[in-house]
């Protein structure tokens, strides 16, 4: 994977310009403009509900925004490429398929033959210490390994652009860490640009170049952070703790008022105080 | 697919619960560490589900000898009426020594004529049902039109009795094979298709989507990605079909189609040889459970995946 096709190539830039995505009724973002550089690493965090799934859906091509343009790589978006992979939290991998004939699966949709696209599948595994379970199917992997083998087959496209959608937000802690710098270690080979959705805020701090902070629906963004820390990075460094503190206040406002009712909330909180007294 | 996703909830409720194929246990391992994986227990499951499948069996067939020595029993006393009631003795050698050709003119059949009438009947109109189902029920899918249009008609389609059919599918083909075809076709036509289109639309969209993102052309998705997702269900849904699909051949022959097994019950009870009733209803059972278990098979060989652990 860190063959880059012999020649070099440009890094994928990404551009929103004034989109708004409605889904019938529903206005899931309004009037986003976001430029992501090419080769950079761009952490998305938001409340529920505010439009961070309809964006990555946007820049993948699988859906069109209602008003305003998306570009990537500086043409305009339309469908699907496989100059973009996807990583979602489950649902990567199909069951049917042995670890190695999902990796497979995007060399044969290239028309590669069964064969060669199995061997280069066995390859690629083997080089990150899968090759005794490229025959196991999904079922028979922990979570953590279903994400390094959607992570390998997602690289081994060589994308432009990589989107993660909370890929990680289903492992626990330990495992989550482990999948963070072996993301890191994979990406920092490629020239890949990545937009990644997280609920974690040690997350973002520990991966991002730079912080978008969205806020509620519909969704619009209002902050960019950027983080010119080298990695690894250590999260109780003055400034990341002082930028965790800055998304922590700009969340609590941000609760999904969509999911509870003012008196509801107004309980909830109220609980929250007298137990600080 | 994914603009008709909201609309397909409306559906849910009326099919039947198969959702414990529904990504349920994807959610199962997430705790492990990355370096930690399952024990391959393939080794060890093999002879394990042999070994409960023979004792399946040995049960089965403990509770039949059971039955039938209590039927004796009863027989014997005379509790039983044996007139009526005929007991193993008297039915099993009956069953063994093949029951003569039953019937006058063109309704004259065998045992073995009626087996295979029936048989041959019940393969073609539910693989005919179940290939059509899939069909229709992609093109539901596949087209918000169709879904407007076809879905209500197939679902108010799918809860009429198929033994309705009969009058229509006799005048329309006449009596014999045609017909029977026909009903057992109609009997599973409407619900298959129904479960069909839920099976599709409860594919996930992260599914659909990381397939579309890997470069599958929107016919390979059909065959490499949704089908292959909605197989479990589907298969579910086929098995349970297969009984419907008995139970209409052998009513459809009962009722006007005079030939078959479900037709040799009607003659047995006509010349009032209860043996010749009781050798079909025999029959009927035996040759059902063991389709049953060949679609269990099939199944196992199909979903081999789901299998594994
Ligand atoms: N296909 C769709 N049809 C209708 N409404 C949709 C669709 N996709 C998203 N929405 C709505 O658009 C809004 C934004 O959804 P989106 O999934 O982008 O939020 P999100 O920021 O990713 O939330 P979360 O953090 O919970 O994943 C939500 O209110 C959602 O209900
Ligand atoms: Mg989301």
């Amino acid at each position: 994977m860190t063959e880059m096709n012999g020649k070099k190539r440009r890094p994928t830039q990404v551009v929103f310009e004034n989109v708004s995505k409605r889904f019938g009724e529903k206005q899931a973002t309004k009037d986003v403009s976001l430029k992501v550089p090419g080769g950079s690493f761009t952490v998305i965090i938001g409340p529920s509900g505010c439009g961070k799934s309809t964006m990555l859906g946007l820049a993948a091509g699988l859906d069109e925004p209602s008003e305003g343009y998306v570009f990537v790589g500086g043409r305009e978006v339309a469908g699907p490429t496989e100059n973009v992979a996807l990583l979602f939290q489950h649902y990567n991998l199909f069951p049917w398929l042995s670890a190695c004939d999902n990796v497979a699966f995007a060399f044969r949709n290239r028309g590669m033959p069964r064969k060669e696209a199995r061997r280069r599948a066995m390859e690629l595994l083997a080089n990150v210490g899968l090759g005794d379970y490229a025959d196991k199917v999904p079922d028979e992997l922990s979570g953590g390994m279903k994400q390094r083998v959607a992570l390998v087959r997602a690289f081994a496209m060589q994308p432009g652009l990589l989107l993660m959608d909370e890929p990680f937000a289903a492992l626990d802690h330990q495992t989550r860490r482990i999948m963070q710098n072996y993301l890191l270690m994979t990406w920092q080979a490629t020239d890949a640009t990545v937009i990644m959705v997280t609920h974690d805020l040690d997350e973002a701090l520990y991966l991002a170049d730079r912080l978008v902070l969205f806020s509620g629906s519909p969704g619009t963004i209002s902050e960019v952070i950027d983080i010119d820390i080298p990695r690894p990075r250590k999260l109780d460094e003055d400034f990341l703790a002082s930028i965790r503190q800055r998304l922590e206040a700009h969340l609590e406002k941000e609760v999904a008022y969509d999911e509870f009712t003012e008196a509801e909330l107004a309980k909830v909180m109220g609980f929250a105080s007298a137990g600080q007294a | 697919m994914t603009g008709n996703r909201p609309e397909s909830k409306l559906f849910e409720n009326s099919i039947p619960n198969t959702a414990e194929h529904n990504g349920s246990k994807t959610d199962k391992s997430t705790s492990a560490e990355v370096s930690q994986v399952r024990t391959p227990r393939s080794a060890t499951v093999k002879p394990s589900r042999m070994s409960m499948a023979w004792s399946e069996a040995g049960w089965l067939l403990f509770a039949w000898l059971l039955i039938a020595a209590l039927w004796e029993l009863g027989a014997y006393t005379e509790v039983l009426n044996p007139r009526i009631l005929p007991p193993p003795s008297e039915t099993i050698p009956y069953l063994l020594q093949g029951p003569a050709p039953a019937g006058i003119g063109a309704q004259r059949t065998t045992f073995i004529g009626a087996i295979l009438d029936t048989l041959s009947r019940v393969a073609i109109g539910y693989l005919l049902g179940i290939f059509a189902a899939m069909l229709v029920g992609a093109l539901i899918v596949r087209y918000k039109a169709l879904r407007r249009v076809c879905f209500p008609i197939v679902q108010t389609l799918a809860p009429v009795s198929p033994v309705a059919w009969i009058p229509f599918a006799i005048a329309l083909v006449g009596i014999g094979s045609p017909a029977a075809i026909f009903v057992v076709f109609m009997a599973i036509f409407g619900s298959m298709t129904v479960s069909a289109v839920a099976a599709f639309d409860s594919v996930p969209e992260e599914m659909l989507k990381v397939g579309r993102s890997l470069g599958t052309s929107s016919t390979h998705m059909w065959t490499r990605v949704i089908i292959p997702a909605a197989a479990p269900d589907l298969m579910v849904m086929a098995r349970m079909s297969f009984f419907a699909a008995w139970m209409a051949v052998l009513a459809g022959e009962m009722a006007g189609i005079n030939s078959g097994l479900g037709y040799l019950i009607i003659l047995g009870q006509q010349m009032y040889n209860m043996k010749l009733v009781m050798v079909g209803i025999i029959t009927i059972g035996v040759l059902g459970f063991a389709i049953d278990r060949l679609l269990l098979l099939i199944q196992r060989r199909l979903l081999w995946w789901e299998y594994r652990r």
